[in-house]
């Protein structure tokens, strides 16, 4: 605990939240989220639906503004510039290379219909990371390969299922090379026999060291893999822990509550 | 058929301003459409506004009274343009109004995740036009654009009423000269037919190549 705490803490925390709000017509969304996620680490998120989860992932990477608190990624303020206390949106270059460092995987895919699978994972990198053509093949080559798809490569995304284009999408994130990847129920919109594969890939990226944050409603996952276990209810963080003392030891009448329904298949 | 072939070269010469003011309106048109959807969807608040009401306001008035008003208006205004400007002028404003509500529309129609997936992986505003949403409103458009097309070359006749020789124009100067109404309108309605009939033809066999994607 020393060691780590002699490190700065813009190098050991890769994403800070510091009192996060976000509201949407009158509803607030987030309600001051406090959050710090070290290198390499694994937070998984769980909560009932409209709780705020997801909108708290797409403020990490801009998808959403935000009104109240800030968001740092690898201490950089996402979204804003601040001068003399007032904040002003950032350009659109510099938001779009900001996100370049996020990788998000959504609940329904989102590839890119009238690309090969090829082509989904080489867009950013050739676009973006700027590679050359030969460079860019050969990197999205890899990672299609590392996720299962090595025979997939020429097939556009209505040629898959769910799990495959899953898997694709994970591989088009990670090409890009990000200091974190957002998962975003990204097993929600799978048939049950397909879950596995793609929850199999998100598994063997956690091992590789990838900091991840993880909203998700598979328990056994956050489990098994989950270094850290944030529970969400009503736009703020209510609980949070290592997984066996969220799931065995909730404190929180809400949470037991919640945990109360996976109750069985857990 | 004598008769046809003394009528040929007004008739040809007819059929080239036809087909130019149709290539010209559709031209403009579509480059109004881009940036005016463009403006509608992404566009700040005023921009949007003044787009709004160009588009409404355009759509809403009789093709031939747009003709008229830019045919007497501009002289008005001292602006002393040829009738067959004032042509395009008029049905390129409609087309650009008519294109801006198809490419809105268009767009729109792509799912909103594709522009959050584009974004996430870094790609910057125009980026994501040009590899995401271009190509995909691409194939949606296409049936529209090209029903717009048949509908402009059909009213392009409109601006023998201020004078141009147009197919229209040149088909009634020969019936005035020879009285064979008959003869010469289905002449025309074969020529004016022939040209929209390939436009459809060709538009669906494109729209089956693009449908792969």
């Amino acid at each position: 605990m020393a060691t780590a705490d002699a490190i700065p803490e813009v190098n050991r925390n890769i994403v800070v939240l510091e009192g996060l709000a976000k509201r949407f017509a009158a509803a607030d969304i987030l309600r001051g989220v406090n959050l710090e996620v070290t290198r390499g680490e694994v937070l998984v998120i769980i909560g009932p639906s409209g709780s705020g989860k997801t909108t708290l992932l797409r403020c990490i990477n801009f998808l959403e503004d935000y009104q109240g608190g800030r968001i740092f990624v690898d201490g950089e303020l996402v979204g804003y510039e601040e001068a003399d206390g007032k904040r002003t949106r950032r350009s659109d270059a510099a938001i779009a290379r900001m996100r370049a460092d996020v990788g998000m995987v959504f609940q329904s895919f989102n590839l890119f219909p009238h690309m090969t699978a090829l082509d989904n994972v080489m867009l950013g990198l050739c676009s973006v990371r700027k590679l050359s053509a030969a460079a860019a093949r050969c990197s999205a080559a890899s990672w299609l390969e590392r996720v299962g798809l090595g025979d997939k490569m020429a097939a556009f995304p209505a040629q898959l299922s769910g799990g495959q284009q899953q898997r694709v999408a994970i591989a088009r994130a990670v090409a890009m090379e990000p200091k974190v990847m957002l998962f975003d129920e990204a097993t929600s919109a799978l048939d049950p026999e397909l879950v596995n594969e793609v929850l199999g890939v998100m598994a063997d990226l956690a091992r590789s060291g990838m900091t991840m944050l993880v909203v998700t409603h598979e328990m056994r996952f956050a489990r098994e893999v989950g270094h850290r276990v944030v529970f969400m209810d009503q736009g703020v963080i209510v609980e949070q822990g290592k997984p066996q003392q969220i799931f065995d030891r909730p404190e929180s009448d809400r949470l037991q509550a919640f945990l109360g329904h996976f109750a069985g298949n857990s | 058929m004598p008769m046809i072939l003394a009528g040929l070269p007004l008739i040809l010469h007819g059929l080239l301003v036809t087909a130019t003011i149709s290539l010209a309106v559709l031209l403009l048109g579509t480059v109004l459409g881009i940036f005016g959807s463009l403006s509608l969807l992404y566009g700040a608040n005023v921009l949007r506004w003044c787009v709004r009401i160009y588009v409404d306001v355009c759509r809403s008035i009789p093709h031939l009274v747009l003709i008229f008003a830019i045919f007497y208006g501009l002289p008005a205004l001292g602006l002393q343009v040829p009738a067959i400007v004032a042509g395009i002028l008029a049905l390129g404003l409609f087309c650009g109004a008519h294109m801006s509500e198809i490419f809105r529309g268009g767009v729109e129609s792509i799912p909103h995740g594709q522009m959050d997936a584009a974004k996430s992986i870094g790609l910057t505003f125009a980026q994501r036009l040009r590899h995401i949403i271009f190509p995909q409103a691409l194939g949606r458009i296409l049936p529209a654009w090209v029903n717009t097309a048949v509908e402009i070359v059909k009213s392009s006749s409109l601006v023998s009423l201020v004078s141009v020789v147009d197919l229209t124009m040149a088909i009634q100067q020969i019936v005035g000269r020879t009285r064979e109404a008959l003869l010469f309108y289905a002449v025309a309605a074969m020529l004016y037919f022939a040209i929209n009939f390939t436009l459809s033809i060709t538009g669906r066999r494109l729209e089956r190549k693009l449908g792969h994607g």
